[in-house]
C-alpha cells in the first residue's frame, strides 16, 4: 500500500488530519456500539471531542470494522455525493457548540456557504391548519425580503410551507433533517429534498448505517434530536403553529436554553394551550403578525455568544 | 482551543482532472463555495480577498496582505502534524500571469517564503514558471484541461538546485478545484526530480458533486 508508506513518512502517528471518508467510516462504527445520541455525545466528550478515529481506536473498535462500516455506507449513499463537517475542523459552524450535545459529524449535501448566512428557523405543526400554512409562508417570505436564510426541517405541513416559499420567492433555504440524506420523510418531499440539496443545503446528523438496520419506529427518536441541532444552527427560531405534543415544541426548549431568540406567533395563545404561555414566561417574543420580526432580531443585538 | 483540523483527500473527492490523486497526499484545510455572487462564509472571504488583484485598492490590498498572513499561518499549524525530521520544499504553484505580465500576482511565493521563515525544516523553491499568460483559471474553462496547463507551465532553469533529494516537494496553491493545476506542476516536478515526493498543500478545495 503505497499511500500507507507515504503516510508513515510525511505525517506523525497521532491522526489528527481529517480523512473524511476514514472518519464517518470510524463515526457509524461507533454509532453501532452506543446507538443513542446521549451516549455517542458523552464518549466524545470524554476524549475532548477527538476525531473519530481516534476516539474509535481508543474503544477497542478495529480497523476492520471501520473498513466495513465505510464500505456499507458507500453503499447506502456513494461518500463521492456528499460531504461531512467534523467538530473543530476549519468549517464546522461554532454556533452548532451551543447545543448540549453538539454534533460531531454533520452530513451535508448543496452549498456549505449558506451556514454562514444569517438565517432563522420556522417551524411547526405536520398537521397544520390552513391559517397556519398561510402564516408561515408569511413568516418564511418576511425573512427572504430581508435577504435571510429559512430554515426549517422538511416535515409535512408548516416546514414544508416554509421551504416552499423561500424557494418561490428566489430565497435561500436550509432543511435539516431528521433521517439520513439518502432517506426521504414523507415520501411527497423527495422532488422538495432534492432541489433543496442542489441549490440550497441539505443537513443530517443522522447516521446511515445504523439507520439502515432499524425500523422506522425505533428511528424516530432522531426527529426531535434534529430540532436541537436546528435551532443551534439559527439565529432564531418561530414557531408559528404547533400542539402540546409537537416537536417543535423541542425545538422551543432548546432555543432558549442554547441563548436562542424564541418567537411564538400571537395565533398560538389563542387556541387555549398551554406552552405559549409557559415558553413566554420564560423569555419568548410573541409576535403580531409576523412584521415586527426583523426588527427584534436586528434590534436586540445577534445571537448571545457561546458560553465555550 | 487547538488549531482547527486539516484534511486530505481520499476516496470521497472526486478530482475531475486528477483522478489517481489517492496516490499523493493532497492537504487542504477549508472548504469553498465557488461562483454564488453571494459570500457568507469566512473561507469565502478568505479566498476572495487573497484573489484580489495586485491592483486593488489600498484597502483592499490591506484585506490581500491579512488573508497571505493568515493562509501561511495555517500552513505552519498542518507543518505540526508532519514529523520534524523531514525536509520539506515548498513549490508555489504559478499564477495565470507570466512575471512579466502587468497582473502577476506573487500571493503564493509570499504565502510559501513566510512559512519558510517559521520553520527550519522548511524551504521555499519557486521553480514553477508561468510560460504564457492566461486568463484566469476560474473564468476559463478550456482552461482546466491539465495537457494545456502542463504546455503553459515551465521549469525556471535559473532556479534549479543542485540537491532535493530526500526532501518532500509540497506544491502549494490556494483552491484544489479538479485538480488539473496539480495535476501539470506535478508531471513538471517529477520530470525534473524523479526521485523526489511530490505532495499538494491547498488553502481549500472547492466543493463539487458527482451527479
Amino acid at each position: 500500500m503505497r499511500g500507507f508508506i507515504m503516510f508513515a513518512q510525511q505525517e506523525t502517528i497521532h491522526p489528527s488530519i481529517i480523512s473524511p471518508a476514514h472518519e464517518i467510516g470510524s463515526y457509524e462504527a461507533l454509532w453501532m456500539r452506543h446507538p443513542s445520541v446521549n451516549r455517542v455525545a458523552d464518549i466524545f466528550k470524554r476524549f475532548n471531542h477527538a476525531l473519530p478515529s481516534v476516539v474509535a481506536h481508543e474503544e477497542g473498535v478495529q480497523l476492520e470494522e471501520i473498513e466495513q462500516t465505510k464500505s456499507k455506507v458507500n453503499s447506502l449513499m456513494p461518500l463521492r455525493s456528499f460531504s461531512a463537517l467534523f467538530y473543530d475542523d476549519f468549517e464546522y459552524p461554532r454556533r452548532l457548540k451551543d447545543a448540549k450535545y453538539p454534533v460531531e459529524v454533520l452530513y451535508y449535501r448543496g452549498i456549505l456557504d449558506l451556514l454562514s448566512s444569517r438565517s432563522v428557523s420556522v417551524v411547526g405543526s405536520r398537521k397544520a391548519s390552513e391559517e397556519g400554512i398561510k402564516r408561515a409562508r408569511k413568516v418564511a417570505k418576511i425573512l427572504v425580503e430581508n435577504g435571510l436564510t429559512v430554515i426549517s426541517g422538511l416535515a409535512k405541513g408548516i416546514d414544508t410551507a416554509a421551504h416552499q416559499t423561500a424557494i418561490e420567492m428566489g430565497g435561500k433555504t436550509i432543511a435539516v433533517i431528521g433521517t439520513p440524506l439518502n432517506t426521504v420523510y414523507p415520501k411527497p418531499n423527495q422532488q422538495l429534498q432534492d432541489e433543496i440539496a442542489q441549490n440550497h443545503l441539505l443537513v443530517s446528523q443522522v447516521p446511515f448505517y445504523r439507520y439502515s438496520l432499524h425500523s422506522f419506529q425505533s428511528n424516530r427518536f432522531f426527529f426531535p434530536e434534529r430540532n436541537k441541532t436546528m435551532s443551534a444552527l439559527s439565529e432564531a427560531t418561530v414557531i408559528v403553529e404547533a400542539s402540546e405534543t409537537s416537536g417543535s415544541l423541542i425545538q422551543a426548549k432548546a432555543a432558549l436554553e442554547q441563548g436562542r431568540k424564541l418567537f411564538i406567533l400571537k395565533s398560538c395563545f389563542e387556541k387555549g394551550l398551554d406552552w405559549p404561555e409557559k415558553f413566554l414566561a420564560q423569555g419568548a417574543i410573541k409576535l403580531n403578525d409576523g412584521s415586527e420580526l426583523i426588527q427584534y432580531l436586528n434590534d436586540h443585538g445577534p445571537t448571545k455568544v457561546a458560553k465555550n | 482551543m487547538d488549531q482547527p483540523k486539516w484534511r486530505r483527500t481520499d476516496e470521497s473527492t472526486h478530482l475531475y482532472h486528477f483522478p489517481n490523486h489517492q496516490e499523493f497526499y493532497l492537504y487542504y484545510g477549508r472548504i469553498y463555495t465557488s461562483g454564488l455572487g453571494y459570500s457568507h462564509s469566512c473561507t469565502n472571504r478568505l479566498i476572495l480577498n487573497l484573489k484580489k488583484s495586485p491592483h486593488a485598492s489600498e484597502p483592499e490590498l490591506h484585506y490581500k496582505a491579512l488573508a497571505i498572513q493568515k493562509f501561511a499561518e495555517e500552513v505552519i499549524s498542518l507543518f505540526s502534524h508532519f514529523k520534524p525530521e523531514s525536509s520539506f520544499t515548498l513549490v508555489p504553484m504559478p499564477p495565470s500571469k507570466a512575471k512579466s505580465h502587468l497582473d502577476y500576482d506573487d500571493r503564493l511565493e509570499q504565502v510559501a517564503a513566510i512559512v519558510a521563515s517559521q520553520l527550519t525544516n522548511v524551504s521555499v523553491l519557486p521553480i514553477l514558471l508561468t510560460c504564457q499568460s492566461s486568463e484566469g483559471y476560474h473564468t476559463n474553462s478550456i482552461s482546466r484541461n491539465p495537457n494545456e496547463i502542463y504546455k503553459l507551465m515551465g521549469i525556471d532553469e535559473n532556479c534549479k538546485p543542485c540537491d532535493q533529494e530526500g526532501k518532500i516537494l509540497a506544491v502549494i496553491d490556494d483552491v484544489l478545484t479538479s485538480g488539473a493545476h496539480f495535476s501539470a506542476a506535478q508531471r513538471h516536478l517529477q520530470e525534473t526530480f524523479p526521485e523526489s515526493r511530490i505532495i499538494g498543500i491547498f488553502w481549500a478545495k472547492a466543493e463539487s458533486f458527482e451527479v
